[in-house]
């Protein structure tokens, strides 16, 4: 009992940096939601519910646009494909033995950021420890968002903007460490960025890609895209045993 | 906006977001012994995550060029194994400072 208890604690601290990214990331889809004429409860309860930036940004303007039910689906289905991936690696990785309703919370919270947190620990993911890490954030979320939709100008627009670079920051801090640490990682990174580059950054190629694909062209490239390098290197340097997965 | 059609809308969100984070971690519990795919898994997080990353990172809402500082910061902090806190901040605070005097660098730079 002691030692949930401290593993929770130790969470609740590590997470607190990602929480202070939402706060103003959830405060301005709040103002948004307010200003493209959600009501208040329906745009509290899109948060509450869905603990996503991505997600929630083009459920938003898919709606402004009066799309069809069944096109938000497959929209938003191939926005969260990468969920599976990250979920299906944090099953891996979590501590063995852990409750269903532990995993029915951890589900909620596994955003990419916290996934991207919780992977830099060494070993096993403890259940505890995870459920404090997403704690903060999660009420964070929620208060952004409230305070957002009540009070459209209380954060100043430049530290929203400035914001989205702490979210970015928190993914290099994830993957920088393990480039270090392993060849292959090295690998996967550079191939994917450099596909991720030639086919999102590059404007002709990028909407060619758009044309063919649709709107939700850059979702089907990152999960496609990254099978692909994570394929290559799992041919060329196969994983042995479970000690170096990390 | 129709109010039926948002809670609709927030539903499929929510059924989406869920589901896709949930099934996995429910299902899926017994380690993988498919050596291709328990190492594909070990890869997958971090193409995904680079392949978030860029370039999305330089085409934030900051502008490029501190963007690009911003990423460089980053990624030099965590090479330099400091804690999350200082990498998170310094280059926040980066992208902050050039981001203000955004106009001034594209006009050294001649752009």
């Amino acid at each position: 009992m002691e030692k949930s208890k401290s593993l929770f604690m130790q969470g609740l601290k590590e997470g607190f940096p990602i929480g202070m990214g939402y706060l103003p990331l959830a405060f301005s889809l709040g103002v948004n939601a307010a200003t493209d004429g959600f009501q208040f409860f329906t745009s509290i309860a899109m948060s509450l519910f869905s603990f996503t930036g991505v997600g929630q940004m083009n459920a938003m303007a898919l709606m402004l646009e009066n799309a069809t039910y069944f096109s938000i689906f497959i929209a938003l289905m191939v926005i969260n494909l990468r969920n599976i991936v990250l979920s299906l690696s944090l099953t891996q990785r979590l501590e063995e033995n852990v409750s269903l309703w532990k995993r029915l919370i951890i589900a909620m919270g596994n955003t990419d950021e916290i996934f991207a947190l919780t992977i830099r620990r060494e070993g096993k993911i403890p259940a505890d420890y995870f459920i404090g890490v997403m704690t903060f954030p999660y009420l964070a979320w929620s208060i952004g968002a409230i305070i957002g939709n009540l009070a459209t100008t209380l954060v100043p627009r430049d530290i929203c903007i400035v914001m989205s670079m702490a979210l970015y920051a928190m993914l290099v801090a994830a993957v920088v460490p393990a480039v270090k640490k392993s060849r292959p990682i090295l690998f996967v990174t550079l191939l994917s960025g450099v596909l991720s580059f030639i086919m999102q950054g590059v404007k002709p190629i990028s909407n060619l890609l758009i044309s063919l694909m649709g709107k939700s062209a850059s979702s089907w490239i990152l999960v496609a895209g990254s099978v692909f390098t994570a394929a290559v290197a799992a041919c060329i340097w196969p994983v042995k045993d479970s000690e170096e997965e990390n | 906006m129709n109010n039926t059609y948002a809670i609709i809308g927030v539903i499929i969100l929510f059924v989406t977001t869920y589901f896709t984070r949930m099934l996995p971690l429910v299902f899926c519990k017994k380690p993988i012994q498919n050596t291709f795919l328990k190492s594909l898994l070990a890869y997958l997080p971090y193409a995904v995550l680079t392949s978030m990353l860029i370039p999305e990172i330089f085409n934030g809402p900051y502008g490029l060029i501190p963007g690009i500082l911003g990423f460089i910061v980053a990624v030099a902090l965590s090479y330099l194994n400091r804690s999350l806190i200082v990498v998170l901040a310094v280059s926040t605070v980066v992208t902050y400072i050039t981001m203000i005097f955004n106009p001034q660098i594209m006009a050294m730079v001649g752009a």
